[in-house]
């Protein structure tokens, strides 16, 4: 999947998780998102359902922006092949 | 009793009955009993195979699953010792307490997988995906090596009452002591049961055995699923901590699926964390019935939990364990209690004196033999979300930075804070040096632990006669 078609999809979860409007790779998760940790985890869950993949709770750690969470769900998939 | 005894008292009872669910990508697979038996065969074969002759000790760094919870008493059932840990941990933590527990083995998420995998030969560790560990492996009986009720089943880090977590050794006494009281109670009714607990903590290690043993059909969740969990299936019981709870309570006021999944709920059993009384006036209001515990690592969990809830008490004192109070802190004996913490004598000496496991916890008891939790003399600071969070052990952390002087760690509104004072020579750029330093240890940390606010300070932090630093 290109990273544009994976893009879109995490900005739909987020979006649709999160209750949010006008977000874009840059957002941030914390400073812009207010997210709190409880939140993310069902961010995550709702990711793994999207893409069919597992994502690690620890990715929580690493993530700042939208754009991160497309690179872990890129990379995830590349493993998997 | 040892474990086994009660896994075939499950087999012979729960006959052609589903013990559990699966869960993957949002749908759900019933499990049944036999299914569930040869699973627990199978790892008990995979475990055997690998410790050959000896008796060896398997770590588990995985997520909260169905597999999981096989694999984890598989282990055990194996004859051979069970580590599960922390899978939030840093890489180097991990690699840690991986070399100082002569960890032989290790089943794995994938993730854990790739990146242990050079750790793992160097130390010649034999480390496996925790999916693969059983599927291709023949069943065999349960236990093929003599087991004894005092042998070290299970080690389990504590996040300790100071400093380093250490490892507790748990045997099979302790861990059926608790479970057995509940044989089957629940078999021609059983209830579907949500546990969150995290396997690598004794409360979600202990409560799934005791749901077992109870009849129910168990779903092991985690901080990912149970949200979307409870409004697709339907669920009698919860076993979570305080701060989900709550967030289940908050999501349901404008979600109708998870306040219709709420409704299906009969208890909710909240470990890890003080219960807030809004907390519980929102389960009365869904005609929850809440449900307080209290255990710690080194008693192998429930210490008091029964009779119906009264506020400010953490349930009953279980008739397994004797409870006394002594100088307020309260003191434990019973069948459950650990034997001590591995390789640390001296930190075992300090926890049992004289027969009695001194908890570092104050606490009083009631006429009816409710414990009420009235502090702490240690100095753990316990978020809502039940983490345990040991301020020496991330102030030890901060320490490495050379623009601290001094810091103390200590937990503001279910955050954890620091307060740092950077010498006398104060300045924008040592605060901004210690901020950078903050930021790169907070991504090293799991997200429960990181340090969310800072205090500058331009005096010294106040200190006792003997120079330690006040909390």
């Amino acid at each position: 999947m290109e990273r544009d078609q994976v893009l879109e999809q995490v900005i739909e979860v987020v979006e649709k998780t999160l209750k949010v409007k006008d977000i874009d790779e840059d957002t941030y998760m914390q400073d812009d998102l207010h997210i709190e940790s409880l939140d993310f985890y069902s961010l995550l869950a709702n990711l793994e359902k999207q893409f069919r993949i597992r994502i690690p709770e620890r990715v929580l750690a690493e993530v700042e922006t939208v754009g991160d969470i497309v690179d872990e769900v890129m990379n995830i998939q590349s493993k998997k092949g | 009793m040892l474990l086994k005894d009660l896994f075939i008292n499950h087999a012979r009872i729960m006959k052609n009955r589903r013990v559990a669910y699966k869960y993957e990508f949002g749908e759900f697979t019933e499990v049944y009993c036999e299914e569930f038996h040869q699973d627990l065969r199978r790892a008990v074969a995979f475990w055997n195979e690998i410790a050959g002759n000896g008796r060896i000790k398997i770590g588990i760094v995985a997520e909260n699953s169905y597999t999981y919870l096989i694999q984890i008493y598989g282990i055990i059932l194996s004859g051979n010792i069970a580590i599960p840990m922390n899978q939030n941990m840093s890489h180097d933590d991990l690699c840690g307490f991986l070399e100082e527990l002569k960890v032989d083995a290790l089943a794995a998420d994938e993730d854990w997988v790739d990146e242990l995998k050079e750790f793992a030969t160097s130390k010649k560790m034999q480390i496996t995906n925790i999916e693969d560990a059983f599927s291709n492996s023949s069943e065999s009986a349960i236990v093929e090596r003599p087991v004894k009720e005092d042998d070290m089943s299970l080690i389990l880090l504590s996040s300790g009452t100071s400093g380093r977590s250490k490892a507790v050794k748990i045997s099979q006494k302790n861990l059926t002591a608790s479970s057995r009281r509940f044989f089957f109670e629940n078999k021609e009714c059983p209830q579907n049961v949500l546990q969150v607990l995290p396997l690598y903590h004794i409360g979600g290690i202990l409560l799934t055995l005791e749901e077992l043993v109870r009849g129910n059909s168990l779903l092991i969740s985690n901080a990912k699923y149970y949200m979307m969990q409870v409004e697709r299936f339907e669920i009698q019981k919860l076993i979570l901590v305080p701060a989900m709870a709550q967030n289940l309570f908050n999501k349901a006021a404008d979600k109708e699926g998870i306040k219709e999944g709420l409704r299906t709920a009969r208890e909710m059993l909240c470990v890890g964390a003080a219960l807030q009384a809004d907390t519980v006036a929102k389960m009365r209001e869904y005609n929850i019935e809440p449900i307080v515990y209290y255990g710690l690592t080194e008693t192998t969990g429930t210490v008091s939990c029964d009779g119906p809830y009264r506020d400010g008490a953490c349930g009953r004192i279980a008739a397994y364990n004797e409870v006394k109070i002594e100088n307020d802190e309260i003191l434990i004996r019973g069948e459950n209690i650990t034997s001590g913490y591995l390789n640390n004598d001296e930190a075992t000496k300090e926890l049992l004196k004289d027969g009695w496991l001194h908890t570092g916890d104050l606490g009083r008891i009631d006429e009816d033999g409710y414990l009420y939790l009235i502090g702490r003399s240690k100095n753990i600071i316990i978020l809502s979300n039940g983490e345990n969070v040991s301020p020496e052990e991330l102030e030890e952390r901060l320490y490495e930075c050379k623009d601290i002087a001094e810091t103390i760690v200590f937990g503001k509104e279910d955050t954890i804070c620091a307060k740092i004072y950077c010498g006398e020579e104060q300045s924008e750029e040592k605060e901004q040096s210690v901020r950078d330093f903050v930021r790169s240890l907070n991504k090293t940390l799991p997200t429960t632990k990181k340090i969310k606010e800072l205090i500058f300070t331009k005096e010294e932090l106040p200190k006792t006669g003997v120079g330690k630093i006040k909390r």
